[in-house]
């Protein structure tokens, strides 16, 4: 069933395609900078916040810059599409009332322009890495299957955000509460070998291995342990099969919740 | 006798009226703690429904408010799966039931129509080749590409019609909009409808114009409480609600 589900998804391609560029043109429509959005306002978070925690850090602006950038995008990706998937079924009802589309196609377009942006960052990260002098090291060769399995990932909580939402409307509110505080319980802005009790926080947080997956190779240069490839693996997969269970349990009743 | 393009088997579908304090958190919380249930209120919409529908029949479906006509079309559409029992579709189905409200209001008929044709897997091709006609036959002249949010509902309606009439599907599903639009686009529509019929299209018509099922239609289907209560030429089945209308008067 959930096979068939991502089979019939995948047949709608030129709705997905339509989905995926209606996220952009929402988000960047009618503004004078159109899309060069997309770059400035992370290049502004990072200019921002690079200086201002790497003063209180006290560590070097550029070594620090690059640790909070690289898993600063990873947690972005995460949050914002997860949120923003909160509100592919409730706030497209009337592709579910209206017409037979599959509706694992709504989150899944949020999944794929989330991970649009997130190669966008990427870029946007190996362009400042060259400005500010860091090192490329082999070890960034296995980011390709990093971001792999964080789309994986990402594209389970999707499924979950986008089901609760319609059978909870309070989740949203619940959902950016978790990331809020989420963002200050990884080690983000913080280093956890350095983090005293805070250190047990990272211990025990499910983003992390997800976090280390890009952190470790750009700014590290090395490969992850096989153990956070298998935990992140693990967790991504354990997501996605429970979402897409989920998913394909509940979208019966999704109509008369809308 | 041809195969039946629609076959419905039995049908039942139990609907769900899911009242708004069931989906928030104090909704939730008070219904946990047993101070205001939240249990959905639920209520057969349709109850064992059965029915061949063929080739080149038009079938008008009657029937007073709140007697599942809509929701029947819907299971026919497939968009809602029925509780109990089979729907069996053999063919293209297009439903005229509700394009609107997938329209995007800030893309041009033109893009409007790629939508469409997204929504319903007609390739951008066939779209791209009918879309002349298609313009043609709203008669939108310069409107046609200008942002769907600014149409008039006659001109939107228009659109809509368009789209679903073009491409001569198996089976087309009608609730209720042939009486919108201007005197000339009506005629237009009803010779579009016309000629859907003679290709041998069926089209199932959920209408309150007796006198369009009498005019259109070759076979009636009295719905009332969710049941099927007559089925059968017209002129029969438009009588027999007047009947049941008279005797709910009395």
């Amino acid at each position: 069933m959930i096979v068939s589900d991502f089979r019939e998804a995948l047949a709608y391609r030129d709705f997905l395609g339509y989905l995926v560029r209606q996220q952009f043109h929402q988000r960047y429509h009618g503004s004078a900078l159109g899309l060069l959005w997309a770059v400035l306002y992370p290049l502004l978070t990072f200019v921002s916040l690079a200086f201002v925690f790497s003063y209180v850090n006290n560590w070097d602006v550029r070594d620090y810059g690059v640790y909070f950038f690289s898993g600063y995008i990873v947690w972005n990706f995460i949050a914002n599409t997860t949120q923003g998937a909160a509100d592919a079924i409730t706030g497209q009802a009337s592709f579910v009332t209206s017409v037979r589309v599959p509706k694992l196609v709504l989150p899944l377009a949020f999944a794929i322009a989330g991970a649009i942006d997130f190669l966008l960052n990427c870029a946007i990260l190996a362009v400042l890495m060259a400005l500010l002098g860091a090192r490329f090291s082999l070890a960034l060769l296995v980011t390709p299957v990093s971001v792999l399995i964080i789309c994986v990932f990402v594209l389970g909580l999707s499924l979950i955000a986008a089901v609760a939402q319609v059978f909870f409307r309070d989740f949203k509110f619940l959902l950016s509460s978790a990331f809020f505080l989420g963002f200050f319980l990884s080690p983000i802005l913080w280093k956890a070998e350095t983090a005293g009790p805070l250190a047990i926080v990272a211990a025990v947080n499910p983003v992390v291995p997800f976090l280390r997956l890009v952190q470790w190779p750009v700014w590290k240069g090395v490969v992850p342990d096989p153990s956070v490839f298998g935990i992140a693996t693990a967790v991504a997969l354990a997501t996605l099969i429970g979402g897409a269970a989920l998913f394909s349990h509940t979208q019966r009743r999704f109509y008369y919740y809308l | 006798m041809s195969a039946p393009l629609l076959s419905l088997r039995d049908v039942g579908l139990r609907y769900q009226l899911v009242q708004d304090d069931a989906r928030t958190m104090k909704g939730r919380v008070l219904s946990a703690l047993s101070i205001r249930p939240t249990k959905p209120v639920e209520f057969w919409a349709l109850n064992g429904v059965s029915l061949d529908l063929r080739k080149g029949e038009v079938v008008g479906i009657i029937g007073p408010n709140g007697a599942g006509k809509s929701t029947l079309l819907k299971l026919m559409a497939r968009i809602l799966e029925p509780t109990v029992g089979t729907v069996a579709v053999n063919g293209e189905v297009r439903p005229i039931l509700d394009i609107l409200s997938t329209m995007n209001g800030t893309l041009t008929g033109r893009q409007n129509a790629f939508l469409y044709a997204a929504i319903h897997r007609i390739p951008r091709e066939r779209m791209a080749e009918a879309l002349p006609k298609i313009e043609d036959f709203t008669g939108l002249g310069p409107f046609f590409d200008v942002p769907v949010k600014t149409y008039s509902s006659g001109m939107a309606t228009r659109l809509s019609f368009a789209l679903a009439t073009q491409f001569e599907p198996d089976i087309v599903l009608i609730d209720e909009v042939l009486a919108v639009g201007d005197e000339s686009f009506a005629r237009k529509s009803y010779f579009r409808m016309r000629k859907l019929i003679e290709s041998g299209s069926l089209v199932v018509l959920v209408t309150h114009s007796l006198g369009q099922v009498e005019q259109l239609c070759n076979r009636a289907i009295l719905l009332s409480g969710g049941k099927v209560r007559a089925d059968g030429m017209p002129r029969d089945v438009i009588a027999a609600y007047q009947d049941s209308l008279r005797v709910g008067a009395a």
